[in-house]
């Protein structure tokens, strides 16, 4: 940690959602940046700075990204293969962020490398207290090679 | 109100999911009572969740989705499960207890006993389960349940009613629909598998039915498993092959290869196929087999055993036999054709022909076999050839080509050919037809001549229509006589051009001619040239029929004859000079006939005598003399036949004087009559001088005649003239007239023909002499060669040059005879000299060497022409050199020499030789030296020990006086006794006597010859001849002594001489034999009569002493033993390879050789056999060898005697014998030798065997007897057949012992020994054969049986192939009828065709695989998809011989499109429940979390984010209706199906406009519709909502374009009619183009749909067979939807029975 505020990608193409994390990580007073994408090319083209990102400034690379899965134009397995596949970033830790728990999709999430799988549960405070452990995991005890 | 349905929106949310547990169950269920009883342990649960989180009204008064679970688990899962289901809801309702108590009991059993009876009323009839059913179902559960609310207590039923009872009705009957569709998918996708499974299962039912083997082994080989085929195909019980190894089914010599193969496959671990291999059937015959094998592998990886199937391939194996025959077959064909057949490769190589070929070309088939054709080919034809042979590579036939060949004779024969490419080798049949073309020819020349002579006569011809009178066609002469070109005499009429004055005449003629009168005519007319000037022609005219309805023509012919007519009168005007010459003439002319005078000129009268008149009135005849007028005839048929003639004759005057005369006498015309001329000239004069000339020849006739040499006279050409008797007599005959001497070949060949050109100028010639044999020339000539020496001149005529060649030839054969006689002596004599042991050399008087002969060179040691260099001295020593002179001297003078002396040879060595000098000339000297070296060497040593001898002369005398010989001494030459020792008096009887002289030697000591009363000649006595310088010695000399007693004398006489060589001396020593001469005598007659007969023994007689030395043997034990005297003797060493050897081929040790055995023993033996190797000799000798013992007076054995007796001959004979015994009687076939009377003289150990008879029970037997079809009545004839034939071979059958046939093959070959003859019959049992056989034929009909019969397609191809021999293709060469069935293409007409014909393609369908198994790759199979059948196959190929391949296929389409179904299914399945996980849940977990924030809200007063966290839980709440809705409508494509009907598109879209209508005009989006008149028949609302949605589609996302606008068209018509929606809205970027018609899929997470529009647009038309794609060139382009809908087109009977639903 260098002491910047960390950076989220946070990819959800539900904006009611996108509201639901982007309270809790506010609520768990960790340090960070949130930056929302609502869909699968748009989390590519930030990623790869391209399209409406090129200016990689202002677009700075994302210490961890926190991927739904069902999205549109591109799936999110498919952005997870192609982030992992690039070498560039293929360290920054993907968290899966979904609302399915169906064993096929989790079990495609870890083969295509996804660091972590997280279900989105039914209830706000689950759901807070998972955002808080996630908080607690990810962002102040794990240790990152940048 | 929003909390109510949220909370019942919660609940039965919650039901949904636990739905999809359900489907699980259902896949996993293993047992459908227990799958029941799960399902109602679930559905129970699911109720009982529902109501721990129910909504609660009030205490005890709770409503949850239980009603749902329960109607909805009755409905699908029957009693059973609703049963549990009810019964744990009931119970759990039970303990909650409340107010609601009662209601829930009664909700629970409505619902159960509703769903219950529903699937009653339509499961369990098949009914497929709607939406609007499901939504009936809950509608009647949930109206049952809210009239169940007035069972609550009084007040309470309302307040719910009026709280719950619209949600209830809106809500749950929905809910209903939604989890009873996706229960009802899950059931259908069950039944998929279902039916999948039921596939699989069938399909192992067909393997097991399969007619190959299915089987497993261990790795040991050891059966596990073999499927019943096995019982099918070798009749084993299937408990007989499980548990036993594979190894004792098959034959001995295959199992190796299998235990190979098993192990290959365990090596690569992969399948490997092809093996064949033989299996022996129950019955034991045998079958073949191919297999194919996998290792099977546990977990670890090792093999566990092999999984293999096999096919019984014996039927193909005899096919593939049965082929070869017919190979055979058409191979017999084509030797005997008598059509000219061959193959040929591609480069244009011969690789077969027929004999015909010998025929037609002449060269032997070795010769053409392997050349190339087109060496032969006529280089005119090349051209054509070549083009024919690329025409041939492209694989097509050439039927009627011709071209020329070379015959080996050098001429060209014409060869018509028919030729069928079959892949790289060309089939062709061709023909001679030389003789064809030749008649062509002939045709073809005889038109042109026709057309040549047409154009080219002479006269002119023209063609003329009889009637019309228009010319037809002239020639140009015809032309040119005309004044006309030929284009100008083109129909023009030939009155036109006729003098007028000609025409009618002409005219008349024709007219006659037309009338038939006359055939033709002729007639003189004139023709008008242009110019106006006339010609005359002849013209002659002949009707002419060109064809038989043709309008009659007639030919003119015409020739000029204006020249002639003028010629006509320059004759009229010269006639007359000529009669003025004619009575002018020098010559008497008589002109007449046969009968009488017609004219006589003046000159003729005069000479004669008579007046004109007088003359006129005379016979021709009358002027003759008579001696000449008896000539007249002859001379008048001569005249007649030459047309003139010269001869002589005498005229008589009219006063009886005679005139010579030569007359000239020609035919003419006089007058218009055949008449002769005669010319006639005195030749008075010139008679006389003749007379005197031929006087003088007569003379030099008779000179010439009678020379005694030949002479021979020739004219200029050399043509001989004349030739004398002694020519004659020479040559043996003459010349012909038309031999001409200069041409002679022979007299040519001698080099001589420069020598006639000398001769033709006139030289004298003198011919060397030359050897001639006219036979050589002439025939006619005898057959003498001679000698001849000739000299030639000429004799000149006139002119100076020669006119006369005379040749003048002398016999010089004799001579030459005699020469080459000498030569040829001359010739024997120096071959001896050059091979005479003797040096010969010849030199000249001063010594050099002129001639050397070889052995003269190898005694000097010099090289023939090193001796020729040099001299005599050179060859010799200084000391020689005078001796030399001598001799050469001696020679000189007398003629003679011979002396002896030293010479050098080469390597300085000094030899002697012995010279024998002859003169031979003055100047030349023959020397002929022999070397002596040698001999001289050992004079030389004699010499020396003589010396020696006299030193010791005086131990000598001493010695003699003692030595028990008379020695007795004479002085020479007086003859006076000198010396006599003791026992010579004794022996004489006498000492020295006085006066003995050697006159009366004899007398004085009373010598007598042995055995007679004379005296011992004197000259004979020893003693005498010792004087003479002779040394003696007889054995004959009898002496009286003076007492009377005789003695026999054998008598030593030796001359005495001194240093200088002079006999000074002789001397006798004698002994007494008189005893010994006695037994001698006896002895050697009995000797000499036993060495020459031992001599001449034909056996070998050795005869070894006690040292094993042999003593004695005789010329045939030398030859034998091959031994030379000296080797046997142990005088010159032997081979050490020479030994003897036992009579089994061993070496025979030393120990045992005869002569040691005889020794060793002491005893003899007799014929024992014994082999000697000669290592010079290729064969051993073998013989028999006798060997005794002699003995002395003691018993000692003191010699052996052994004798050989040659026995190789007979030896090698008993061994071939032996052999051939041997051979025939273990031949495989029997043998009989059979008498011409038929009976069996000798048969062979088989013969015996194969009948079951004893040989002396045969041998009994006639061969009738044995033969089914032979009676003794043919045997006569058959015999007389096989003796004419002699060998004939046929089948015939022969009876056994027991009576049984068996079918036989006989080779009977006649022979003959001597006088004797014999049928040698050899006979092949060929039972096995015939069986083989008939085994080939019934199973080849098994096999068509079967290959007819089989249920897969089956097709045999062969290759096809390029000139360059590229395969290109392959052609069917045979199906069987399910090749129809599979592939749906004609089976009859199918073999024949190529692959690219047949399935109309470019390229052969699967070439480059076929091709790999036909070329010997492994056999495989694969399934695939074939584009141009539009169907799926398995095929397996195989190739059953090199070139060809045969595919086992069958159509596996049916299949394939069920797999394909299933997949969809499955994948659609797959997105249904990750719809279900994520969609569906997610709106979830907004409202509930949303709903978390809203009581944190409350709590913590923020009323500002109260209404923004609502609106995300009606967002939420939103979404998931119109998610639902959406589901609901897509799962009724294809579900729900409304009765078909016609619609127009123009309809269709107009409704669909209208229900976007709001949309279109909110957006003000311009609509553009053109479109024709469409009737569709389908379903209507489907139809309307496939447009509505596209439209809506387009106007949702048509961006910000500022004039929007949507067009709605068709393009194309029928079937392929393609609809297209086109908008100019935000357009789709191209990446996510294929992802729109996904469900679920939603590119824009903004706008409002679910992303089902276009998925629902996409089945709808797939519904109807159609397509459906987009075009869009990316974001901000519009976009343009396109799509097909054929079924709902084609107004079918099938479309309208079955409906939209395919």
């Amino acid at each position: 940690m260098t002491g910047e505020p960390f950076l989220i990608l946070l990819v959800e193409d539900d904006p009611a959602h996108a509201e639901i994390v982007r309270r809790n990580l506010e609520d768990s007073r960790v340090a960070n940046r949130l930056v929302h994408v609502s869909d699968g090319q748009e989390a590519l083209d930030y990623l790869f700075h391209q399209g409406a990102y090129t200016d990689s400034e202002k677009f700075p690379r994302p210490g961890m990204v926190l991927l739904d899965l069902r999205l549109p134009k591109v799936d999110g397995l498919e952005v997870l293969k192609r982030a992992k596949a690039d070498p560039s970033l293929s360290s920054i830790p993907i968290v899966i962020l979904t609302t399915s728990a169906t064993e096929s999709d989790m079990a495609r999430a870890y083969e295509c490398q996804a660091n972590s799988y997280l279900v989105k549960p039914v209830d706000l405070a689950n759901f807070t207290a998972m955002m808080e452990a996630f908080g607690f995991y990810w962002l102040a005890w794990n240790k990152y090679p940048y | 109100m929003v909390a109510t349905i949220l909370e019942l929106t919660y609940n039965l949310a919650l039901l949904v999911a636990l739905s999809v547990l359900s489907g699980f169950i259902r896949q996993r269920r293993s047992h459908p009572a227990w799958g029941a009883i799960l399902q109602g342990l679930l559905f129970g649960g699911a109720a009982v969740i529902g109501m721990m989180k129910p909504l609660v009204l009030g205490p005890g008064l709770i409503f949850d989705g239980r009603s749902v679970m329960l109607s909805l688990c009755g409905l699908f899962f029957g009693p059973v499960a609703v049963g549990v289901a009810g019964v744990i809801a009931l119970l759990y309702r039970t303990l909650l207890g409340g107010t609601g108590f009662h209601m829930g009991g009664l909700v629970i059993a409505s619902s159960a006993l509703l769903g219950l009876g529903f699937h009653h009323l339509w499961l369990r009839r098949g009914q497929s389960l709607t939406a609007g059913r499901l939504w009936r179902l809950g509608l009647l559960v949930h109206v049952v349940m809210i009239l169940l609310m007035f069972t609550l207590p009084a007040g309470t039923g309302l307040v719910v009613i009026k709280r719950l009872g619209l949600p209830i009705l809106l809500a749950y009957p929905l809910v209903t629909v939604l989890i009873g569709k996706v229960l009802a998918s899950q059931e259908a996708g069950m039944r998929s598998v279902a039916a999948l499974k039921e596939s699989e299962a069938k399909h192992r039912l067909l393997i097991e039915n399969s007619h190959d083997i299915i089987y497993t082994l261990t790795p040991e080989g050891v059966f596990t498993f073999v499927s019943p085929a096995w019982t099918a195909l070798l009749g084993h019980p299937i408990n007989q092959v499980v548990g036993q190894p594979f190894e004792p089914f098959l034959h001995r010599d295959d199992v190796a290869l299998c235990q190979a193969w098993l192990q290959k496959v365990i090596e690569t671990g992969e399948r490997q196929e092809g093996v064949e291999y033989r299996v022996q059937h129950l019955d034991g015959s045998w079958r073949w087999h191919t297999s194919s094998a996998v290792p099977t592998r546990n977990e670890k990886g090792s093999v566990t055993g092999f999984e293999g199937t096999a096919r019984d391939i014996t039927e193909r194996k005899a096919a593939e036999e049965a082929l070869h025959e017919k190979n055979a077959e058409l191979e017999r064909y084509f030797s005997s054709s008598l059509d000219l057949l061959c193959i040929a490769d591609a480069g244009g190589h011969f690789i077969r022909l027929n004999p015909e070929w010998e025929k037609a070309l002449g060269y032997s088939l070795q010769d053409l076999e392997g050349r190339s054709f087109l060496e032969l080919v006529h280089p005119e034809d090349m051209e054509g050839t070549l083009a024919a042979m690329s025409k041939l590579g492209a694989q097509e036939q050439v039927l009627s080509f011709e071209n020329r060949y070379r015959c080996k004779d050098g001429s060209y024969r014409w060869i018509e050919w028919r030729s069928q490419p079959q892949g790289n080798l060309v089939y062709a049949a061709a023909r001679d037809i030389t003789e064809r073309k030749q008649a062509e020819d002939a045709l073809r020349s005889s038109e042109n001549r026709f057309k040549t002579m047409f154009n080219e006569a002479p006269l002119g011809i023209a063609l003329i229509d009889s009637c019309t009178g228009h010319i037809h066609a002239v020639n140009p002469v015809f032309a040119h006589i005309a004044g006309r070109s030929t284009e100008e005499m083109a129909d023009i009429n030939w009155i036109d051009i006729t003098h007028p004055d000609d025409v009618q005449e002409d005219l008349d003629n024709m007219a006659r001619m037309n009338a038939g009168e006359i055939p033709g005519f002729q007639m003189r007319k004139r023709y008008l040239h242009p110019d106006g000037e006339a010609v005359w022609i002849h013209m002659t005219i002949a009707p002419v029929r060109v064809e038989a309805h043709a309008a009659p023509r007639h030919l003119c012919m015409i020739m000029d004859i204006t020249e002639r007519n003028r010629t006509d009168e320059a004759l009229r005007e010269s006639e007359q000079k000529y009669r003025a010459l004619f009575d002018g003439a020098g010559d008497a002319i008589f002109i007449h006939n046969a009968e009488r005078m017609l004219a006589v000129n003046p000159l003729a009268c005069e000479r004669l005598g008579y007046t004109q008149p007088e003359l006129l009135a005379m016979p021709p005849s009358a002027v003759d003399t008579p001696e000449q007028s008896q000539y007249v005839p002859e001379r008048t048929a001569s005249l007649l036949a030459q047309g003139h003639l010269t001869f002589e004759t005498e005229h008589q005057r009219k006063n009886g004087s005679r005139v010579p005369t030569e007359a000239i006498s020609r035919m003419i015309t006089w007058e218009g009559h055949p008449a002769i001329m005669s010319i006639c000239r005195d030749i008075t004069e010139r008679k006389q001088a003749q007379d005197a000339l031929d006087a003088e020849s007569a003379a030099l006739t008779s000179v010439i005649d009678n020379n005694p040499l030949s002479i021979q006279v020739l004219d200029r050409e050399g043509r001989t003239l004349k030739t004398n008797r002694a020519h004659t007599t020479l040559f043996g005959a003459t010349p012909p007239p038309d031999y001409s001497v200069f041409s002679d070949p022979l007299v040519e060949a001698q080099g001589l023909s420069a020598l006639w050109e000398k001769l033709r100028v006139g030289e004298v010639v003198f011919f060397p002499e030359f050897h001639y044999n006219a036979h050589d020339l002439l025939p006619e000539f005898p057959d003498v060669p001679v000698w001849v020496r000739m000299v030639g001149f000429s004799i000149l005529g006139k002119d100076g040059q020669p006119e006369r060649n005379v040749l003048m030839h002398e016999d010089v054969t004799q001579q030459r005879l005699a020469e080459q006689a000498l030569r040829e002596s001359e010739a024997q004599f120096r071959s001896y000299v050059d091979h005479a042991p003797i040096g010969v050399f010849v030199c000249d008087e001063k010594g050099r060497y002129l001639q050397v002969n070889p052995a003269a060179t190898t005694i000097t040691g010099y090289a023939s022409e090193e001796l020729l260099a040099l001299s005599i001295p050179d060859t010799l020593p200084p000391e020689s050199v005078a001796f030399a002179a001598n001799a050469f001297k001696d020679v000189t003078e007398t003629g003679r020499t011979s002396a002896e002396f030293a010479f050098r040879r080469k390597n300085g060595q000094i030899g002697m030789w012995a010279l024998e000098g002859v003169r031979l000339s003055p100047t030349r000297f023959m020397g002929l030296v022999t070397d002596i070296t040698e001999r001289k060497k050992a004079e030389e040593e004699l010499t020396h020990s003589k010396e020696a001898l006299m030193r010791q002369n005086a131990v000598l005398s001493a010695l003699l006086k003692s030595i028990p010989i008379g020695v007795f001494m004479v002085e020479a030459p007086s003859g006076k006794p000198l010396v006599a020792n003791e026992m010579a008096c004794e022996l004489l009887g006498r000492g020295i006597l006085p006066n003995v002289s050697k006159e009366n030697l004899s007398e004085v000591y009373s010598s007598y010859k042995m055995d007679t009363q004379d005296r011992y000649p004197l000259e004979e006595m020893p003693i005498i001849r010792g004087m003479n310088g002779e040394a003696s010695h007889v054995d004959d000399m009898m002496v009286e002594r003076p007492d009377g007693t005789q003695a026999l004398l054998e008598v030593f006489g030796s001359p005495v001489t001194d240093d200088q060589g002079r006999v000074w001396a002789s001397v006798v020593s004698f002994l007494d034999i008189t005893e010994r001469k006695v037994a001698e005598q006896a002895l050697g007659e009995s000797e000499q009569k036993y060495r020459t007969l031992i001599d001449h023994l034909s056996a070998g007689i050795v005869v070894h002493g006690p040292d094993t030395g042999i003593l004695l043997s005789n010329g045939m034990a030398s030859t034998l033993l091959g031994l030379t005297a000296e080797q046997m003797q142990g005088k010159t060493a032997m081979d050490p390879r020479w030994c003897f050897l036992e009579e089994d081929g061993s070496a025979m040790p030393l120990s045992e050789y005869p002569v040691n055995r005889v020794f060793a023993s002491g005893e003899g033996f007799q014929s024992q056999v014994v082999g000697i190797r000669h290592p010079e000799r290729a064969e051993l000798t073998w013989v028999l060898c006798n060997a005794y013992p002699v003995r002395d007076a003691k018993g000692w054995v003191v010699q052996a005697v052994i004798t050989f007796t040659d026995i190789t001959d007979r030896r090698r004979a008993e061994e071939a014998l032996r052999l051939t015994r041997f051979s025939i009687e273990n031949a495989s076939d029997s043998m009989y030798w059979v008498t011409p009377d038929g009976r069996i003289l000798d048969v062979n150990e088989t013969g015996c065997r194969s009948l079951g008879y004893s040989r002396t029970e045969l041998l009994a037997l006639t061969v009738p007897e044995l033969d089914v079809y032979l009676d003794a009545g043919d045997w006569p004839g058959h015999f007389a057949e096989l003796r004419q034939l002699g060998s004939m071979t046929f089948e015939s059958e022969q009876r056994h012992r027991d009576g049984r046939l068996i079918p036989v093959e006989v080779v009977e070959n006649y022979l003959k020994f001597g006088e004797e003859e014999w049928n040698c019959a050899i006979i092949r049992d060929i039972t096995d054969r015939k069986q083989a056989e008939e085994a080939l034929h019934l199973s080849e009909q098994k096999f068509r049986t079967l290959f007819e019969n089989l249920t897969e397609g089956v097709a045999l191809h062969e290759l096809v192939r390029d000139v360059a021999g590229k395969i290109l293709d392959y052609r069917l060469l045979d199906v069987n009828p399910a090749y129809q069935h599979h592939t749906g293409l004609e089976a009859l007409t199918a073999p024949g065709r190529l692959g690219t014909e047949i399935y109309e393609t470019e390229v052969p369908p699967f070439l480059e695989e076929f091709s790999q198994v036909a070329l010997g790759g492994e056999p495989y199979a694969f399934e695939t998809f074939f584009p141009p059948l539009d169907k799926h196959f398995r095929i397996s190929v195989i190739s059953p011989k090199p070139g060809q391949f045969a595919t086992v296929f069958e159509d596996i389409t049916d299949r394939k499109r069920r797999e394909e179904e299933l997949k969809q299914k499955n994948a659609e399945m797959e997105r249904f429940t990750y719809m279900i996980s994520h969609d569906l849940k997610s709106p979830l977990v907004t409202v509930r979390t949303f709903l978390g924030y809203l009581e944190q809200d409350l709590e913590q007063g923020k009323a500002e984010r109260v209404v923004k966290d609502m609106g995300f839980i009606r967002d939420a709440t939103g979404k998931m209706g119109r998610l639902l809705e959406d589901l609901l409508e897509v799962s009724r494509v294809g579900r729900v199906v409304n009765p078909l009907v016609r619609v127009t598109l123009a309809d269709l879209i107009q409704e669909a406009l209208a229900a976007v209508a709001v949309a279109i005009s909110t957006r003000g989006v311009a609509i553009q519709v053109e479109v024709p008149l469409v009737t569709f028949l389908g379903d209507r609302p489907r139809l309307e909502e496939l447009w509505q949605n596209l439209v809506e589609n387009a106007v949702k996302y048509m961006g910000d374009q500022p004039c929007p606008r949507i067009e709605l068209g068709v393009e194309g018509t029928g079937a392929d009619t393609v609809f297209f929606v086109r908008d100019n809205g935000q357009g789709i970027d191209p990446r996510f183009q294929d992802k729109v018609f996904g469900l679920f899929e939603q590119l824009d997470t903004a706008s409002e749909g679910t992303g089902l529009g276009l998925a629902l647009v996409k089945r709808i038309v797939e519904l109807y067979e159609g397509r459906i794609w987009l075009e869009s060139e990316g974001l901000g382009q519009g976009t343009c939807f396109r799509f097909t809908l054929p079924l709902a087109l084609k107004v079918t009977p099938k479309n309208r029975k079955e409906g939209a639903r395919p």
